[in-house]
């Protein structure tokens, strides 16, 4: 596969049959617009990655479909996909998982198939349909171990470690190597667009341009302009989130952006919860309990936490540092220390390339939580308490029951009457919440180090208080986003939250 | 018009579990049964009602073994399920989703011939070997392939009586023709499931009628037949005992528990001509018409039918090719309850095509094994029907390889 990939006879001449397809083109003198155009030639930038693999997979199906339809089924030579990854290994399984969507798509769409290749009197059947499709879209691909091989593409989309150096130094090199007219897209979840475009004197030709995990199944993109970008970038990425399928929202260049301007704040004050209410396995569990059962989320926060990994949380939290505490009055905010320590002590959670995921805060077993990290004995290594623990199940109950109109997410998210249902059981919590007085949980700290480390049956049940502090500090951040210009709008963060983290609502439905 | 020369008994007869989506047991990733399991199983339950099972010949009808099941030379088959055909003639019958109609004429013409006087006939089909997508390509090959093809529906039988039922609304009205249909799917759910063999017998949707009405999606599969309209993707086998007197005591079977033939005919039209007025079943008509002439009986003499609803509308088109509904009241004739288990006319009572499922090589002889059981008194599904014949039409690709059988209680 690599060496396939790595063929410069190969490349080159893929490169030529580009030139004359372009050239093809101009002579009948169809002038497609100019996203149509730049999608003939398209390299991803850390391919072999989890966020690259699936913008791999989401170009290739644009410009798969874009051959299909001018030349019958895709393969014409016109377009090419160059991968770029520094770990040649990741080529192998990258191939296969776009073979394996490309089998899957090209099944599900037959019925366009078919239509497109209808001038094609040697493909009949839907199997050798789908294996012409497959097979000329695979050969769009050119794997390569370096960045040269994005020498005269013309859109960049980069999803290298989310490290200023790092990405400092590839648009460095990239300004030379590919054309004067390429566009970067930068898939940074965090850091401000105006500081690569500056730094690497990109002339306002990048934007950010951020995929939610999975890419080949999340709608949203945020799209984020610089100080300077290029105006028909900002056009182009528009265009762009249409043919990609993509939910296109645009946030202002302030670290973090949207989404995790709002992901890493809500962390950092579930952290905050976990110290006050004891450092425990139970803390934790009950949590993101809470977090998942009372606010009808697909996953509490420490279960996203480990979603999205501890290491990749402490980078973007890294940068927010770096970017905002600067100019923050408050001081440090970017930073936790029960973070550091977990980091410290190895606990890593993020996923498999099978897109099984790791253990970190939870054991995980078919990516079901099946055990809870056991912090208090972290000085002594990782290990993970049974959900049958005491003080876990203790936990766990001490929440109570959510209020009446409740559902489980995947039971709310696919009932058709989900917005009107989700709004009375917000009404119906914000009700008894305040029947249910300050909703601060009683927490082991008041009660020295019992052995439950959280609430005490006897009191009230504490889920609905502690969803309630949840659902308060997520429309403050909200309202802030907002207020400082990230988002143009509270329905922009809404949007961000209901696409990009799956929540049935906005921070501003919450009228507790 | 010619009378059988002699007389002509089914019996014996067992289908096997109609297996495929809808089934419990059905998991499509994991490993399936094998065709030979399904063989084996049928063969094994007809022989198990026959004292003596020593057979003149077998035949064995299958549609498209070849793809599904990169099988062909299917007679070899025969002798595996059955181990008294070693040494006998045997034979494959293929005439697509009549297939198993053709196997039980080819039978029964073997012994009109003096050839024989007991043959074996089972039929079988393995299709969840491949997805639907696929399978849609294998079950394509029952159109005219080079013919229409390439500009058909990606799911091309779906398509073609999507065409039939466009333009069966056309002239009779959208609502009329869609409520009907929905009517059919709501009977053939309400059949299987009360008998454990079929496919939907596991079926509990509530409102079968509303799920029927279902509005066609063009654009997500056809532009007049929702999935609903639609038999299903099915593995499965149906085997009997075809006799003549002599062959009946050879066997040493009760007539008690056997149905007579009264006539058969078969039609073929040109595979590659289009139907003439897309709201007509021509083939389906000429085959029945030719059968109750043999019989010497006239429609409304025929107790209990089995219809080929490979489609909702297939089932109403059939009604009103053979006179059983005026033109355009295939619809009301339904929906008004004649062809439910209570009706004066109870059709495919253990789900047809549509309910019980539709293993295409099998469905002929499921028919048959059906009709048996019902005339004798033995059927999962039970109606009392004061007359004494039953009818199976078995019908191969768009009204093409058609084949009508009218049988009467033996005894």
């Amino acid at each position: 596969m690599m060496g396939e990939g790595a063929d410069p006879g190969k490349a080159h001449k893929a490169g030529e049959a580009g030139e004359a397809g372009e050239a093809g083109e101009a002579e009948q003198g169809g002038s497609k617009p100019e996203w149509m155009e730049r999608l003939r030639a398209v390299a991803v930038l850390g391919a072999g990655g989890k966020m690259g693999s699936g913008i791999a997979w989401v170009a290739l199906k644009a410009m798969a479909e874009l051959d299909a339809k001018e030349n019958g089924v895709p393969g014409s030579g016109r377009f090419e996909l160059v991968l770029i990854d520094a770990d040649p290994s990741s080529f192998k399984p990258l191939r296969a998982y776009l073979r394996s969507q490309l089998i899957k798509a090209a099944e599900k769409g037959i019925g366009d198939l078919r239509l497109w290749a209808r001038e094609r009197a040697d493909l009949i059947e839907n199997g050798e349909i789908i294996e012409s499709y497959v097979d000329g879209a695979l050969s769009m691909v050119r794997c390569e171990g370096d960045l040269a091989g994005a020498k005269r593409v013309r859109i960049v989309f980069e999803a290298v470690f989310e490290d200023l150096e790092l990405k400092k130094e590839i648009y460095g090199r990239l300004k030379a190597l590919c054309g004067r007219d390429a566009y970067f897209l930068t898939n940074t979840s965090s850091i401000p667009i105006s500081i690569l475009d500056r730094e690497a004197g990109l002339n306002g030709r990048i934007l950010g341009f951020h995929f939610y995990n999975p890419p080949a199944v999340q709608k949203l993109v945020e799209m984020i302009s610089g100080a300077s970008t290029r105006t028909d970038l900002v056009d182009f990425g528009r265009d762009l989130c249409k043919a990609f399928g993509k939910l296109g929202v645009p946030a202002h260049d302030v670290a973090g952006f949207i989404g995790n301007g709002h992901f890493i704040r809500e962390l950092l004050f579930a952290l905050g919860k976990l110290r006050e209410l004891g450092v425990g396995a139970p803390a934790l569990a009950a949590l993101d309990h809470a977090t998942q059962e009372f606010l009808i989320r697909p996953m509490g926060v420490f279960q996203l936490l480990d979603y999205v990994g501890l290491d990749v949380f402490r980078l973007i939290l890294k940068v927010m540092r770096e970017q905002l505490d600067a100019e923050a009055a408050a001081g440090t905010v970017f930073h936790d220390g029960t973070l550091e320590a977990l980091v410290a002590a190895g606990v890593k959670g993020g996923q498999l390339g099978s897109g099984e995921q790791k253990d970190g805060l939870f054991r995980y077993e078919k990516n079901r939580i099946a055990g809870v990290l056991d912090l208090e004995s972290l000085a002594s290594g990782i290990r993970y308490l049974p959900l049958s623990d005491a003080g876990v199940r203790m936990a766990l109950e001490a929440l109570g029951a959510p209020p009446e109109g409740h559902a489980p997410w995947g039971k709310m998210a696919k009932d058709p009457g989900r917005e009107e249902k989700v709004a009375a059981y917000l009404a119906r919590l914000a009700k008894t919440a305040a029947a249910t007085g300050t909703g601060t949980p009683q927490g082991a700290g008041e009660r020295a180090a019992g052995p439950v480390g959280f609430g005490d049956r006897a009191k009230d049940p504490q889920g609905i208080p502690l969803a309630r502090q949840f659902l308060d500090h997520s429309r403050a951040v909200g309202a802030t986003l907002v207020r400082t210009g990230v988002a143009d709008s509270g329905d922009a963060v809404r949007q961000v939250l209901m696409n990009g983290f799956f929540h049935l609502y906005g921070p501003a439905d919450w009228k507790g | 018009m010619r009378k059988l020369r002699k007389k002509i008994y089914f019996g014996a007869g067992a289908n096997t579990v109609c297996f495929g989506s809808g089934r419990k047991e059905f998991q499509p990733k994991q490993p399936m049964p094998g065709f030979e399991t399904y063989l084996k199983e049928a063969a094994q339950g007809s022989l198990a009602q026959i004292p003596n099972p020593e057979f003149d010949e077998g035949v064995i009808a299958n549609f498209m073994a070849g793809r599904f099941l990169k099988q062909g030379n299917l007679p070899g088959f025969l002798p595996m399920a059955v181990p008294g055909l070693k040494g006998k003639p045997c034979t494959r019958v293929e005439g697509a989703c009549g297939s198993g109609g053709l196997g039980l004429a080819a039978a029964v013409k073997t012994i009109l011939s003096d050839m024989a006087d007991s043959v074996f006939v089972a039929g079988f089909e393995v299709q969840n070997t491949l997805k639907a997508i696929y399978v849609a390509d294998v079950l394509a090959g029952a159109g005219y392939f080079n013919g229409d093809r390439k500009q058909g529906h990606a799911f091309f039988f779906p398509g073609i009586f999507s065409d039939r039922a466009g333009a069966y609304g056309e002239r009779y009205g959208r609502d009329l023709a869609r409520r009907g249909m929905a009517k059919w799917f709501e009977q053939s759910i309400l059949n299987a499931r009360k008998n454990p063999k079929a496919q939907e017998y596991q079926n509990t949707a509530p409102d079968l009628f509303r799920l029927g009405m279902t509005p066609p999606d063009g654009r997500k599969f056809v532009p007049h037949l929702n999935l609903y309209d639609c038999s299903k993707v099915s593995d499965g086998a149906s085997s009997l005992v075809v006799a003549s007197e002599a062959g009946l005591a050879r066997l040493g079977l009760d007539k008690a528990r056997m149905v007579e033939l009264a006539g058969f005919h078969g039609s073929e039209g040109d595979i590659t001509e289009k139907p003439a007025d897309p709201t007509v079943l021509e083939n389906t008509a000429r085959a029945v018409q030719g059968a109750l002439q043999m019989a010497g009986i006239g429609r409304g003499d025929v107790g209990v039918l089995e219809l080929h609803d490979c489609f909702s509308i297939t089932g109403l088109l059939a009604l009103e090719s053979i006179g059983f509904a005026r033109a355009g009241g295939g619809p009301e004739f339904v929906l008004d309850g004649h062809t439910a288990a209570q009706g004066e006319l109870p059709t495919n009572l253990s789900g047809g095509l549509c309910g019980f499922g539709h293993p295409v090589g099998a469905t002929g002889v499921r028919q048959m094994v059906d009709l048996v059981e019902q005339l004798t008194g033995r059927a999962p599904n039970q109606v009392q029907s004061p007359k004494d014949h039953g009818m199976m039409v078995s019908m191969g690709g768009n009204d093409k390889t058609v084949t009508a059988l009218i049988v009467k209680r033996a005894a």
